[in-house]
Formats: C-alpha cells, structure tokens, sequence
C-alpha cells in the first residue's frame, strides 16, 4: 500500500521524518485515550495543528443551536475539541520567502486537504482551513519534502520570524536583513531555549526605521537594519527593540540596544528566550508576553539581565556559520519582455500606480500582488510559481498586509507580467491603498470571533475599489480584526475595527468598535484607541463620514494622524454618533446579521421584541455612562494628563461594574462597596469571565482600585484605558449572558 | 500504477456544469442564504453539514462552500466553467461505490439548490478529478488506465456507456476527466 511515507523517504531529513512519525503516534495514543486531552492539544498547536470554530460540536445555524455529531462521537483532540471538526493549518514561512516549487506543493495541499484556498496571515504566513487532523502528518511530510515546516508555527513557541519583503531591494534600508531573519529562525526551530514559553512569542526584522514592513514596534523582539564604523570598517548589526505587543492591551516596544553587532544576533535572541522561560508568567496567559517581564524589571534591569545571561553561554559556531555563504539577492537575468499585446490600457497604468514600486537596482521593479482578504487559490499559486520562474528569482514573498510582493520584474516585463496577473486573476489594482483592507479570520474560522471582519474587510473594498479617491484617502491603511485581540493589527491602522457586540432589547446586535489614532508608519509607531461601538451595518457609512471630514477639513499635507490629533476624538466621536444607533429588529432586520452571513446573529440569545418601543434597563444606561467615562479619560490621554487619564478611566471601570449590579438590584455608591460586591456576585461566581480570556478583565478592575492613588506615567495610563475599554465590553458581554 | 491502484485513489471530485443563469456569477449572492437555508433545514441526508465558506472576493475557483464532514460542496469557477462542484473528503470503499456515492450526493445537492437559484444544468455533463497525486498522479499513462477505471465504475453505478476523455492540460493539476453521461443526471 503506497503512503506519503515511503513515497517520501528520502526527501524529508530524517529528523523531520521521526517527528513527524512520532506526532502521528502521539495522534494513535490520543485516540486511544492513552494520552491527556490538554496534553495533545499543545503538542498538536507546536505542530502547527489549530484549532477552529465550531469544533466544540455546536454550532447555531440562525435558527436553533445544533450539536454537531461527529462520527468519531466523543474522541477530542483538546479539551471541548471534537477529533473530527475542521481544524486549520498553520505553516512557518519565515520571513515570506516562498519559491516556486513550494507554491506548486501548497496548492496540491490546499486542494487534497483543505478548501483549496490558501490564506496569507498577518505574520508572512500560510494557513489552510477545513483540514482533518487525520491528514496532517501527510500533509507535513509534503511540505517537509519541499522545505517547509510547521513546527512551533502555533502554540507557546516562537511564531514565524517576519522580514521586510522588499528586503534587499529597498532604496531605504541600511541591508538586507533576509538571511538574519533565516539564520534566526533556523537556530531557534526546535531549540531547547523556547520549549518551555508560558506564551507565544513573536520577532521581527526590520530594514530600516521609518517604513511599516515589519513593525519592530509590536514584537516581542524587533530588529531594525543599522549599521555602525569600527576600526574603519562598516559593521553589520540591529537596533534592537524588546516588549512589544498588540493583543487585548497593546505595548509600544522598548529600545534594549542602540547596535547588535551581526555575531551577537543569534546569542542575544537566545540569551532573551532562556530570561523568557525563566521569568515568564507560566499560569496566567493574560500576563505571560514578554512585555510582561520587561515591566516588571524595568528596561534597564532587563537589560543587564540580558547581558548576565549572555555571558553565561557557551560558544557555538552557529552564530556567525549562517552568514558565511551568503551573497545579496543576485539580480536574475531577465530577458527584456516583449509589450506587444499585452498592454491592457488605463488598467494597466492604475495598477502600475498602485501595484508597482521602483527597485533600489535601476531597470528592476517590485510588483504588489493584491491580495483579497489574503487569499488565493490553488490554480492561482500555480500561476505565480510560473511567473516567479519566467520573471523572478524563482521566489516571491509573502507581506504583513497578505499580499505577495514580486521582486526583480525587469521594467521591461512590466506589461507582459501584467496580462499574465490578469489571466489568473491576480492583477488587482489598489496594493497598499484603502481598499486593499488587512483582515483576521474573525467569526469565519476564528473560535474568539466576535464580528465579521472578512464580511466587513469584503464589504469595504469591494467599495473603495469601485471609487475614484482623493489620494490622501486612498493612501490611508484600514485593518480589521474580528475581537479585541488585534490578529488584524486594528491598533497600528489609521482606521481599525474590532468586533464587538450590543445586546440591545433582548436581541444580540454584531458591531465593530472604531479604532483611530494609530500609525503604520515607523513601524508601527503609534497605537489607536476606540471611540465608539457602530453598529456593523453602519460602518461603511460612518467610515465615509470620518473619510469626508477629513477630505473637506485637513489643513494642507495633513496626514491623517495629525489630523485627528488636531480636531480631537471628541469630534470625530460626535460625527458618527448618528451611525451608532440601531433601528429596532421590526423597523431593519438587517442589522440583526453580519456582513456576508445572513443568519440573524446570536439568535439563541432573542427574546420576543417590543413593537412599542425600546426597553433601557438600568444595565444599559450605568454601560453607557462608563462608556463616556472611558471616552473622557481617551481625551485626558490625548492632552497629555496621565494622572486624569487613569482615574477616568478606574471610574468608567467602577460605571460599568455598578450597571451590572443594578441588574442585581443592587444599589451601590462608593468605590468600595462596588468593588467589593461585585467581586462577590461577578468574580467569586465567575458570572463575569470570559469564556476564554476567563478572569482576565476582571482583574482590570482590582488593579486599578488597588493602583487608584498612584501616579501614572503616560504609558501605564494609555493601558488602564485600553483597560477600561475592555472592562466595559466584558460588562456588555456580561450584561448579555445575565 | 495498475489499475487496482487507481481504485484507491481518494477525493474524488465532480463538477456538473451550470448553464443558466449566464454568467453564472449573479447566483452567488443569493448561493450564501440559499446553502444556510439548506443547513437551518438539514435538506441533505447522511451530510453533517458544518458551515457555509464564503469566496466571493477571488476571482477564480470556488465561490461559496458548504463544508460537511464527509463533503464539500461548491459554485465554482474553476477551469472557466461555472458549476456545481462536489468534493469527496472522507468517503471510503472503492472508486466505483464512492463514484456511485458521489453522483447521488451531486444530483441531491443539484436538486435541493436548482430551484431556489433558478439554475439550468448540463445535465449528461460532468468534470471529473482525481485529488490524489498519491494514487492519481497526472501522468499520462496513469491517465490512459484511470479512464478505464473510471469507465468501469460509472458502468458499476448505473451509467454504462459513458465517454470519458482524459484532460489535456497543466500535469501539476490533479488527473481530471470530461465525462459524457448516457442518461443525464439531472433534468
Ligand atoms: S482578532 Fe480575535 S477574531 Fe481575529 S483571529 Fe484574533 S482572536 Fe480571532
């Protein structure tokens, strides 16, 4: 009987072979029973085997809840995790390098295993849906045999190793950072250093300081390209930048060293991992990244503690043996493309505008292939494996926003390359604008979706490409993420959104909260804060309103971060308050479904409707009151007040926990007695933990009363806010399950 | 690779092309409610049917989805050719009892949806694929011996007679077929 195994032996390294081996005999010893649930499920994730919505065998179809009964009955492969539901998987691309035979490989695996698409993350990544875990050793000795692992592509490891795509052919960097970002990821694949993280853990190269392409700024660890004189000679090395993070409660990474020296690369990262192991919060998940730790020591003890830990190991020639070979990306021989023909005319000039940048190397051009919400097909890889062998270098790149990126187009392949994108469907115009929207799964796949941010991400382009814009529009970055937790990177967006949701009248409304004063720019240089809950429906319109505002009243040249510091929140907050009200399910059904899912949202959760009127309960009133508290400590923030900003926002705290003791009937009045009583109905019950981030955001709350008469700086009074927004959405979802 | 081999080939697809409404790509808005209706309404037998997947945004390829354990179902573009595309993922016995499988799975989902899409089929159609470059590789001697087998197990499933060519196309694809039915599948 012929297998993949003994068709591929030979082909994968035997290492791989054996892992592979032994995960599927970890996969026999879990059916068995023989192996602990929870057990599986982390050495499932280290393999790059996820998880996906619906496998907890429930899934409400818009009308009714319904059990999902698998053939496999109760076998599970994690806790609440049926063996048989469609899971995702993950790969490792690092840096995004992919060449052409991977491509062919990845879409085979897409249509034997999965739903014959492949999706590009937010990490350079690939990930596939609907796959049976039953297939995934084969599926990993394919990829294997071509190179590709999806070791530690999940689970508390280090995540795929991002690099600017247009590395080595950017006019801006200092170098090349594409083998340090290979070096590093094949030194740490598997190492004992980052086998016992209590938390993912996420690094980044970065090319220069001022472009977004890897987003120093976010990570765990963040290099950005420099290079410095020593005895006369230019030395390679990094700004490094450690504690980044976006999530629930974002982190702007801290400088730990103005240079790395290139040798030091590798035993720095390791001598970070080994702290990160040591001191990592294991138990709780709310506070186990990195950027945990730099607080709690303070950058200039971590950073002495990093050099104490560096000088404690011992030499190993693979920090420096990675650089040896290597030679700059050479220029491949293109033979001038001939344009006859192939010119398609105004489509051709707007996709060049858009789509196509100048090379550093004069004659040579990067093509942006725009992807729609990061996917392609398997027929389409193929396409692209056939470009990057007639055109390329025979590789093409993987980007942040889910784009691929195409280096070394000869100027004069320009046309020909363009007919070629357009047969396979792959010549969209708009890379990098507005309409080229940067989206997670959200409640399409993603367990913790909360709205459609694929809907709305599908929604909004398909809009702005449809429009002729303003170029200071077009040029702006929207981002969606499907809950609080940012896989979108909604807080580095000029515009994001993350999905929230209203309970309003005794049904559930899916809404996304707008989030505006972020930066791309310098890496992710600036965070956003939300300013309102809109009802989905509404978006596209209140997002036209922010866009015209600031079309009609920018001051010339303003971008439109300082245009939002200029007019204030408050302002912007005021203009869409018209978007924010929902019509009653009577008047606009619509409302009660999200984008691209016409099932009417959280149905078990309806009661009967009043036709008269709407019904506010004291619940929803006390929420919005710590709605204005929350806005009120954004605005103190935004001028600068750190101390103002944190007690707003302990107080829109303490509104929102008293609303939920109304709807206890509870009458309360000082701090106190609201903090003690609802640790006693809402925390010992657990009533107020999330089904997944558990007592996360309850704590919020007990850290800002125990912290309410120190004073803030500026830093850990943005997070009290990011806080208290979270806390009051926990409220709302609170209110909601009551 | 005999032909007892191709018998184990795996994910078999079929493809029945759609010829009205034309084109075909103003059916897929109304395709997303029509395939959670047939959920809410558990309209297909033996499918434990999961989610609806929606593709809209690509250019190509399959449009919308119903994923069910044993299936996947689609409106697909692929190949130039809007159809009803089915996609066996977990089905087992031979070729000939998972072809057999397959065409009565197809035609059920034909049915359910052709009204409510107001869809016309080419009924005596079918795209035929063998996702398994395992037991399949696209070859052209595999191709010549697939066929046979493949002609043999329509036989084996109530379409005896049936032409089947092999497609003459990119070798990295998975090993497809156009098959002519003598008696149409659907009406
Ligand atoms: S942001 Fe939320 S919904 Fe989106 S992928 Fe992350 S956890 Fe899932």
């Amino acid at each position: 009987m012929a297998t993949w195994k003994s068709a591929l032996a030979g082909a994968i390294s035997e290492p791989l072979a054996e892992e592979i081996d032994g995960f599927e005999t970890q996969m026999i010893l879990r059916r068995q029973g023989a192996l602990d649930e929870a057990v599986f499920a982390e050495l499932r994730l280290r393999r790059g085997v996820y998880g996906q919505r619906y496998d907890n065998g429930r899934r409400h179809d818009g009308l009714v809840s319904r059990s999902l009964d698998f053939p496999s009955g109760e076998t599970t492969k994690g806790p609440g995790t049926y063996w048989d539901a469609p899971g995702m998987m993950r790969l490792k691309i690092p840096g995004g390098l992919l060449s052409a035979e991977q491509l062919e490989v990845l879409a085979e695996l897409a249509e034997e295993y999965a739903d014959g698409v492949l999706h590009v993350t937010t990490r350079q990544d690939i990930q596939f849906h609907f796959v049976h875990i039953e297939d995934t050793p084969d599926l990993m000795r394919r990829l294997g045999a071509v190179g590709i692992s999806t070791r530690e592509a999940c689970g508390n490891s280090v995540r795929n190793i991002t690099a600017c795509p247009i590395s080595g052919v950017c006019a801006d960097e200092a170098f090349d950072v594409t083998p340090y970002a290979q070096g590093l990821n094949a030194y740490l694949l598997g190492h004992q250093a980052v086998q016992d993280f209590g938390r993912k853990f996420k690094i980044s190269f970065s090319g220069c300081g001022g472009s977004a392409c890897a987003l120093a700024n976010i990570h765990d660890i963040g290099f950005v390209a420099a290079t410095r004189e020593v005895d006369g000679q230019t030395r390679r090395g990094f700004r490094a930048y450690v504690g980044g993070g976006l999530g629930a409660v974002p982190h702007s990474a801290q400088l730990l060293s103005e240079f790395v020296d290139e040798q030091e690369l590798l035993p720095l990262t390791h001598a970070i991992c080994l702290l990160f192991a040591e001191h990592g919060e294991k138990r709780n998940r709310a506070r186990a990244r990195l950027k945990f730790v730099v607080a709690k020591f303070g950058i200039d003890r971590f950073r002495e503690m990093v050099a104490e830990k560096r000088q404690t190991l011992a030499d190993d020639p693979r920090w420096s043996t990675y650089l040896a070979p290597f030679v700059e990306q050479p220029v491949a021989s293109q033979a001038p493309g001939a344009a006859s023909g192939a010119s398609r005319g105004t489509a051709l000039s707007h996709w060049q505008q858009t789509n196509v940048r100048r090379q550093r190397q004069s004659g040579y051009s990067t093509v942006t292939v725009a992807l729609p919400l990061g996917d392609f097909t398997g027929d389409q890889s193929r396409a692209l494996a056939d470009i990057a062998r007639s055109y390329l270098d025979g590789t093409v790149r993987l980007t942040v926003e889910q784009n691929i990126v195409l280096r070394w187009v000869s100027d004069a392949d320009l046309a020909t390359l363009y007919a070629q994108l357009a047969d396979a469907g792959l010549a969209q115009p708009g890379a990098e604008t507005i309409a080229d929207i940067t989206s997670c799964p959200g409640t399409d796949t993603c367990k913790l979706g909360i709205s459609s941010s694929r809907g709305l991400a599908a929604e909004l382009r398909s809009r702005y490409l449809a429009r002729t814009l303003d170029p200071a529009i077009a040029a702006l970055r929207v981002k969606v993420s499907g809950c609080f937790n940012s896989c979108g990177q909604h807080h580095i967006a000029d515009i994001g959104f993350y999905g929230v949701s209203r309970k309003l009248n005794g049904y559930t409304v899916p809404h996304f909260q707008l989030v505006i004063g972020g930066k791309w720019a310098e890496n992710g240089g600036a965070y956003g804060l939300a300013i309102g809950a809109i009802p989905s429906k509404n978006v596209p319109h209140a997002l036209s309103m922010v866009l015209d505002h600031y079309a009609t009243a920018r001051a010339e040249q303003e971008s439109f971060h300082d245009f939002v510091r200029r007019v204030g929140k408050a302002e912007l907050k005021t203009l869409i308050a018209p978007t924010t009200v929902v019509p009653s399910y009577f008047e606009d059904r619509s409302f009660y479904s999200d984008w691209g899912d016409p099932r009417e949202y959280t149905t078990g959760d309806m009661g009967q409707g009043e036709c008269a009127g709407e019904v506010i309960s004291p619940v929803q009133f006390g929420l919005a009151e710590s709605e204005k508290e929350a806005f009120s400590a954004q605005l103190a923030l935004d001028a600068g007040q750190a101390e103002q900003a944190a007690q707003a926002a302990y107080r829109a705290m303490l509104a929102a926990a008293n609303a939920l003791l109304r709807g206890k009937q509870l009458i309360v009045e000082e701090a106190e007695q609201i903090v003690d009583n609802f640790r006693r109905l809402f925390i010992d019950t657990e009533l107020f933990f999330d089904p997944y981030a558990g007592g996360k955001f309850a704590n919020y709350l007990l850290t800002a009363h125990d912290a309410r008469d120190e004073l803030p700086s500026l830093d850990s009074a943005r997070r009290r806010v990011e806080e208290a927004q979270l806390f009051i959405e926990a409220a709302h979802a609170c209110h909601g399950r009551m | 690779m005999s032909h007892l081999e191709i018998e184990h080939a795996k994910r078999l697809c079929l493809k029945l092309p759609i010829i009205e409404p034309s084109p075909a790509a103003s059916i897929t808005d109304g395709a997303i409610a029509v395939f959670h209706q047939l959920i809410q309404r558990q309209a297909l037998d033996k499918e434990l049917m999961i989610d609806v997947v929606d593709y809209r945004h690509l250019a190509q390829g399959s449009q919308v989805l119903l994923i069910c354990h044993h299936s996947h179902y689609a409106l697909d573009f692929a190949d130039g050719v809007a159809g009803l595309l089915y996609r066996d993922r977990r089905a087992q016995g031979s070729l000939s009892e998972r072809l057999s499988l397959g065409l009565s799975r197809l035609k059920a989902m034909a049915e359910a949806i052709i009204e409510p899409l107001a869809l016309g089929f080419a009924g005596d159609r079918l795209l035929l694929r063998l996702e398994d470059r395992l037991w399949a590789p696209n070859r052209s001697e595999v191709a010549q011996q697939a066929q046979t087998v493949i002609a043999r197990a329509l036989e084996a499933a109530g379409h005896p007679d049936s032409a089947v060519v092999a497609l003459e196309e990119d070798r990295r694809r998975a090993l497809g077929f156009s098959v002519k039915l003598q008696r149409a599948l659907i009406v």
